[in-house]
């Protein structure tokens, strides 16, 4: 088992070298530079000003030789400077990232409340009605777009019923009862995204393992039917479960980068966008190789909570 | 259990509802309902003041032509000292440097926290009583000597003094620093200190501009300690001598303020400045949201998109605060040397092909106002409409096609922005009126530093679609745009001869009236005989706030941001 965590993390690394070289690819392929972009609206800069700028920020140095720069630096754990404010990139990631975790895993958490007991309901009653509208909620889940979702939401939470705030962000370690107050809106319309994938995958898991010989054999032994779909069957259906919760969490950014900027939330999908339009590369760089590097994790969190669960398998 | 006999209600009592109800049933109910009790403990409790259902109406809350306007909460008594206002931006700043940033949100947040050495009032007129200089002198076109006001210290102590002004405007002049403001000062050779009470300032040629510019990011006096302690982390921990002082900014989250106890700056009747205790800006992009947030109690000021304002107005709990011409909101800038548009009557013809008061009854609700001259803003000493610009006129534009030997359809190529959905809208309009002439507009579209860059500087697009900052003083778009070096020049070269010499003579004399008559001959060059630059709509900004918020007939500054010094709570 330890051998098979230590390959899977040696594995990482040249995906993770392909993931930047292909962002930084990507982010060249856009128009405009850092400079042009930053300097071409509220004033601009004297040529000679701007050529001293691009050398302090090593933007006149070759391609290939700033992005070997760049891996130099962020092997030793130094990602560099934002373009943009000339903030060390880690003091940026360092502020926005426990933020982003935050409200990814409280919305993970809600998803996770929402849909594994909604689909344990779904398959033990299935075609019951209560089946049938938790389908519907799913598939409009699915179909609704989660801005549209949350613009409704807050006006109707928080600017008519004046009940919840609209924006905003506390932290955790400062008030647990405010974080929550304004975790809750953004939180269930993250929760929304991914909970009606997570639903169907319940969902299904459980029709099949209902299906088993061995769970026949329980209700046979006498068992409740709870008894036998809590203890016996859901075990089982969770192994694919726990997989599909892996591949999400990338989702679960996806969704946080609008969401952060409707609810006005200082996490990295803000920080994200706003350095992909200033072409601001450290940044970019730095929290693409994050994100990826968090999907990593979680997926091979996954992968080992699949072995945890299930003794038969062993790597 | 068989699912398909019975009745539905028999059956929706079997599948979902259980006839037996064990105590560990009735158990897990509890705890279900308990947390649901605490649930709604945690969303009633800290939700804030009075619940007030917006109800729309007919009600206008007051139309005034020009300049700042408040709905009824100006001076509705004696201002009173404290309060904590907070409030919402959409635009994170770029620095908290005045002179080292690079976006137009800034003022909102610098001009809390810094003084500028010349003050500008609403109307661009250097006003003595809100500068940093108590009086001017211009004994002759290359010399300006500015008196300084005694006993103002900064945020850290500094003492203001003639060489802390010498200090920063070496500083902005600096080429390996990055200011905006740079290429305005290049014409000062030295500031001179005669006495720490006075500074001189030596021009290489006359710049009548010099006060104006002095009223800009190039005039805010920082602190030379501060700025040599952070070094190039200064624009993270700012300190001027301004009504506010900085105390902390979360990036994308909020910058928080409080009040300066040692403030030199009185009003009118002696009172010290500021009123409010504390202002904390909250950073929200989405206007929708950040209206939300002030109708949910999380702040006592916002900025109103058009489309919100008749919500705000019908609003009882809501003061509605506007200011007329706060931007240009909607220009053609031409390259005048692509083929498609080389010839003016071309560009004249797209000009009046356009038909800004539809554009303005549709996208902004005819909120702004069409334009009636150029690129000086409305409300300010330099405006004056321009007789013979371009105006909606079909034939005309017609007409203007074929004397200019364009028959059938004619292809340009505009270029336009996405970040604000208005632009793109009214480029959609303006695509689909041109068509009526005859020409095919394509519409190529980035964000708006692209866009920007693109047009500029790539030499992308016949002409640009855009929006415009109102700036405080008319040599600054007239060097900057005009001018054959000038970086919003997309061909830098002159557009006429005859600029060259209007360009210099308005900076040579310091003459309001003569320098007035002098723009206006740019503006009949620029806009009507050349149609370089044609603005079509003059933004109106609007700033909604709590009624207990007073004073917001002074929250516009000259150039549309915001200033909170004389803001407070009833």
């Amino acid at each position: 088992m330890r051998r098979y965590i230590v390959l899977r993390f040696l594995q990482a690394i040249p995906v993770l070298v392909l993931v930047t070289f292909v962002t930084y690819s990507l982010v060249l392929l856009l128009p405009g530079d850092p400079v042009q972009v930053m300097y071409s609206q509220g004033g601009a800069l004297t040529p000679e000003q701007e050529q001293n700028l691009r050398h302090q920020l090593g933007l006149d140095r070759s391609i290939p030789l700033q992005y070997v720069h760049w891996v130099e630096g962020a092997l030793t754990g130094n990602f560099g400077r934002s373009t943009q404010t000339r903030l060390p990139v880690s003091e940026i990631l360092h502020t926005s990232l426990p933020v982003t975790l935050q409200l990814g895993v409280f919305g993970l958490v809600v998803a996770l409340l929402v849909a594994i007991p909604s689909g344990i309901i779904s398959a033990v009653y299935p075609n019951s009605l209560i089946d049938k509208v938790v389908t519907v909620i799913a598939i409009g889940g699915v179909a609704m777009p989660n801005f549209l979702l949350a613009m409704l939401m807050i006006l109707f939470f928080a600017a008519r019923l004046q009940v919840l705030p609209a924006t905003g962000f506390v932290s955790i370690t400062t008030s647990p009862v405010q974080a929550l107050r304004f975790m809750i809106l953004p939180g269930l319309i993250l929760a929304f995204g991914i909970s009606p994938v997570l639903n169907r995958q319940v969902r299904s898991a459980m029709l099949e393992v209902l299906r088993q010989d061995y769970i026949r054999t329980a209700r046979a032994k006498g068992l409740g039917e709870w008894t036998v779909v809590l203890t016996h069957a859901l075990r089982n259906a969770l192994l694919p479960t726990i997989t599909v919760i892996g591949l999400l969490v990338g989702q679960l950014f996806v969704g946080q980068v609008v969401i952060e900027q409707i609810f006005g939330i200082p996490g990295m999908g803000r920080v994200f966008v706003g350095a992909i339009l200033a072409r601001d590369f450290p940044v970019v760089q730095a929290t693409v190789f994050l994100i990826a590097g968090m999907v990593i994790v979680a997926n091979l969190v996954a992968d080992i909570g699949y072995a945890v669960l299930d003794p038969r398998i062993r790597y | 259990m068989s699912l398909d006999s019975g009745s539905y209600w028999s059956r929706f009592e079997r599948t979902v509802l259980r006839a037996d109800r064990s105590r560990r049933q009735l158990l897990k109910g509890g705890l279900v309902a308990g947390v649901g009790a605490v649930g709604a403990a945690t969303v009633g409790c800290g939700s804030s003041s009075s619940k007030s259902t917006p109800t729309p109406s007919a009600s206008n809350s007051g139309t005034a032509t020009g300049g700042a306007t408040a709905s009824a909460n100006a001076g509705a008594g004696t201002p009173k000292a404290g309060g904590d206002l907070t409030l919402a931006y959409s635009l994170s700043p770029s620095s908290l440097d005045p002179q080292l940033g690079n976006s137009g949100g800034d003022g909102y947040y610098w001009k809390a926290m810094f003084d500028t050495l010349v003050g500008l009032n609403s109307q661009y007129l250097p006003t003595a009583n809100l500068s940093l200089a108590t009086s001017w002198e211009n004994p002759d076109p290359t010399t300006f000597i500015f008196h300084l006001r005694d006993g103002v210290t900064l945020h850290d102590g500094t003492k203001f003094d003639s060489s802390l002004v010498q200090w920063n405007i070496q500083r902005v002049q600096n080429p390996q620093l990055r200011s905006t403001a740079a290429a305005s000062f290049a014409s000062v050779q030295s500031v001179d200190t005669p006495d720490p009470l006075t500074a001189t300032f030596k021009l290489k040629q006359p710049n009548s501009a010099l006060l104006g510019l002095l009223g800009d990011r190039g005039g805010a006096i920082i602190s030379r300690t501060a700025a040599e302690k952070y070094g190039d982390q200064f624009g993270s921990h700012p300190v001027g001598s301004g009504p506010f002082v900085f105390q902390e900014w979360v990036p994308n989250s909020d910058v928080k303020m409080t009040k300066n106890p040692n403030y030199w700056r009185k009003d009118a009747s002696g009172n010290a400045l500021p009123y409010l205790n504390s202002v904390t800006v909250k950073i929200i992009p989405d206007p929708t949201s950040s209206l939300a947030s002030l109708q949910a109690g999380q702040l006592q000021l916002s900025a109103v998109a058009a489309k919100d304002v008749s919500g705000v107005q019908g609003n009882s709990s809501l003061n509605l605060a506007k200011m007329e011409g706060a931007s240009i909101a909607s220009l053609f800038c031409f390259n005048t040397d692509k083929p498609a548009v080389k010839d003016a009557r071309v560009r004249q013809a797209i000009s009046c092909a356009v038909n800004p008061d539809a554009v303005n009854k549709s996208v902004y609700f005819g909120l702004n106002s069409v334009a009636q001259a150029g690129m000086w803003p409305i409300n300010t000493w330099v405006y004056q409409p321009i007789p013979d610009r371009p105006k909606y006129d079909v034939q005309k534009a017609k007409q203007l096609l074929s004397a200019a030997g364009v028959n059938g359809n004619l292809s340009v190529e505009m270029v336009t922005w996405t970040d604000d959905p208005s632009q793109v809208q009214q480029a959609t309009l303006y695509q689909a009126q041109l068509k009526q002439v005859g020409i095919d507009a394509k519409i190529s579209q980035f964000n708006v530093g692209t866009a920007t860059a693109n047009f500029f500087v790539n030499g992308m697009g016949d002409f640009y679609s855009t929006g415009w900052s109102r700036y405080p003083e008319p040599a600054w778009d007239a060097q900057n745009n005009y001018a054959a070096t000038g970086y919003y020049n997309p061909m830098k070269k002159w557009i006429d001869p005859k600029l060259q010499d209007l360009l210099n003579q308005g900076l040579a004399t310091a003459d309001e009236q003569q320098r007035k008559s002098v723009y206006a001959k740019v503006d009949e060059i620029v806009v009507a005989q050349q149609a370089f630059y044609v603005p079509f709509l003059y933004g109106t900004s609007f700033a909604a706030s709590t009624k207990k918020l007073q004073g917001t007939d002074t929250l516009f500054a000259g150039d549309g941001k915001w200033l909170y010094a004389q803001l407070w709570f009833s």
